[in-house]
């Protein structure tokens, strides 16, 4: 068995890092704000998701690093051009120079330019990149990437095949999208004004011939405590959970879950008694088991995967 | 060029029919496949057949999105292909894994691997208070970023296909390859989990039945992130939230943009429209 699973967890901003990282992340990933931009932003969040300042993260590189802990600065981007590609190397570069330890990075030709700019950080590619398989694993290595962030919809046999491609594979833990991150175009949490909530998990009436109100594009996968001892023993090398923006005392409580349940399964705790402690901590973790939200269990949301 | 293309392989000899009917000075393509879902790939014969039909100029084979536990056999499938030698085929891909790892001649990258963002129905709000190179950076294509584009032609790519939105279209008039764009449905998002075969909870391949015609959605309580539970959509949200629809493991919204000038070609997705429809007709006003 693997001992070598980071937990990873987000961060906006120095109350929320130090909330992670007091209840057991070993890794945190965080984006930077730039003022070149209003709602969107370098980061792959909008506005509100990401650290204010460069001396706030400063503040929260200096804390990480007294406690042992690696900070990854989001640049993951899937957007870039000719005209903001200065803008791009200077909100690089202001990560790099703040202390940062890995570069996430979501676009093709950001990747090389990453790797071009030599700034002897590891790279990862990102969730945005959509890497479902081992060619474009080979890919992004030839691009310079040290790590592969896979997709949100990956079955265990998948990840166990890919951990073969000798390149360090981090997976999604807790909470994400319905669909596949880097094609969907139902932008939230983007600095909007508007209510939009999160519209794959709204209710929908389908029409022709069904009529029938339903959440239709709700594929939802938000747990996967049950599955750590399984992806200590691929050797997965971070689980991450999702969360720039969110309720930070709820990032908070399910960073400490998945802290105890990765010990647990770390000194020998199956599948099973990791589920009951869960359930006994977090009774409202009841609600993600009836639910089925599991993401690397056998459910009807996998059953559907193409 | 027109190509009308399908993943219901029924519709051949219907799709052909109409093409011989319209009689049309420009040559028609047809295509087969899916950018989204490895169980609708065409049959080598399916091809084969319809590369063969004399009222087309040629057959496109569509490749999709493809997760691991289907990678062998879709490089299998494209060796395989490869080796028949088929005339006037040209390949579409969707997946930056197949690109890079299988030698396709000349291949066209498809929605799946051509990053736009104008498809967010949404998108003038996310926006509205960005400077204009901000906008028009979000607003094109990531073939429109030089490296990007190095990249993909240095993988072969010789065309790429977008959504017919006008700020897409716009964009990718300024590229240095063809461009071929899709006209009336603009992909919203693909999903691996297939939201068709869930609702009808048929397991893929089996759900391929419920694939025929498009699921109409239309927003009737949004999840509110506060209280984490459903809410009807306030005024805004209405005015921005268009009718979407679901074929599929794909998401489309509906576009009336139809200039389609500076694009190599038009495709028209048939399955979203009765066979017997005048879409092709209406096709041939664009080019």
């Amino acid at each position: 068995m693997g001992e070598e699973m980071n937990l990873m967890a987000p961060a906006d901003s120095f109350e929320t890092a130090r909330g992670v990282i007091d209840s057991g992340a070993d890794e945190i990933y965080l984006g930077l704000e730039n003022r070149n931009f209003v709602n969107l932003n370098l980061s792959g969040r909008g506005r509100g998701c990401n650290v204010n300042t460069r001396q706030e993260l400063v503040e929260i590189i200096e804390f990480a690093h007294e406690r042992g802990v690696i900070v990854d600065y989001a640049v993951n981007t899937p957007f870039l051009s000719d005209e903001l590609e200065e803008i791009f190397i200077t909100h690089v570069v202001a990560g790099v120079d703040a202390g940062v330890d890995a570069l996430i990075v979501g676009e093709l030709g950001a990747m090389q330019l990453v790797s071009e700019m030599e700034t002897g950080l590891p790279v990862h590619a990102s969730v945005l990149l959509n890497t479902f398989n081992c060619g474009q694993i080979e890919l992004l290595k030839d691009l310079g990437a040290s790590k592969i962030v896979l997709p949100f919809k990956m079955e265990l046999d998948e990840i166990r095949e890919l951990s073969g491609c000798g390149i360090d594979l981090e997976i999604f833990g807790q909470f994400g999208c319905s669909n596949i991150n880097g094609t969907c175009h139902l932008i939230h949490s983007a600095g909007e004004t508007i209510n939009l909530g999160i519209p794959c998990r709204a209710n929908y009436l389908v029409g022709g011939g069904v009529q029938r109100v339903h959440p239709i594009l709700d594929a939802g996968t938000d747990c996967s405590l049950c599955s750590i001892p399984d992806l200590l023993e691929i050797g997965v090398s971070a689980l991450k959970i999702v969360g720039r923006g969110m309720n930070p005392e709820m990032i908070r409580e399910i960073v400490q879950i998945y802290r105890k349940c990765i010990d647990l399964a770390l000194s020998g705790s199956d599948a099973g008694a990791i589920r009951d402690y869960a359930l006994a901590e977090e009774p409202i973790w009841q609600l993600l088991c009836e639910q089925k939200r599991c993401k690397y269990l056998k459910t009807n949301i996998s059953d559907s995967y193409v | 060029m027109i190509e009308l293309r399908t993943c219901n392989y029924s519709k051949i000899d219907e799709i052909a029919g109409v093409i011989e009917d319209a009689d049309l000075d420009s040559g028609v393509r047809i295509g087969l496949g899916s950018e989204g879902c490895v169980h609708k790939l065409p049959s080598v014969e399916d091809l084969v057949r319809t590369a063969d039909l004399d009222c087309t100029w040629g057959v496109t084979l569509v490749t999709p999105i493809t997760p691991q536990k289907h990678y062998d056999r879709m490089r299998a499938y494209l060796g395989e292909i490869a080796d028949l030698g088929i005339r006037d085929l040209r390949i579409v891909v969707n997946d930056l894994g197949i690109l890079h790892s299988c030698e396709i001649d000349r291949p066209v990258a498809g929605r799946g691997i051509v990053h736009t963002s104008e498809a967010c129905p949404w998108v003038d709000h996310i926006l509205r208070d960005e400077s204009d190179y901000v906008r028009d950076a979000y607003l094109q294509t990531s073939l429109n970023y030089a490296r990007t584009s190095a990249l993909f032609k240095g993988m072969g790519v010789e065309a790429i296909e977008i959504d017919l939105l006008p700020r897409t279209i716009a964009a990718a008039r300024r590229l240095t390859m063809p461009v071929y764009a899709h006209f009336g449905y603009a992909v919203v998002a693909y999903a691996r989990s297939c939201h068709t075969a869930r609702f009808h909870q048929k397991m893929p391949p089996e759900c391929a039945q419920f694939c025929d015609s498009p699921m109409e959605l239309t927003l009737r309580e949004i999840f509110d992130l506060e209280s984490l539970g459903f809410a009807p959509p306030d005024a805004d949200v209405a005015e921005v939230f268009p009718t979407l629809y679901l074929l599929g493991n794909a998401i489309y919204m509906k576009s009336d943009f139809c200039d389609a000038a500076g694009a190599a070609g038009v495709i028209v997705n048939c399955d979203m429209y009765a066979p017997s429809s005048k879409i092709l007709y209406e096709m041939a006003t664009l080019v």
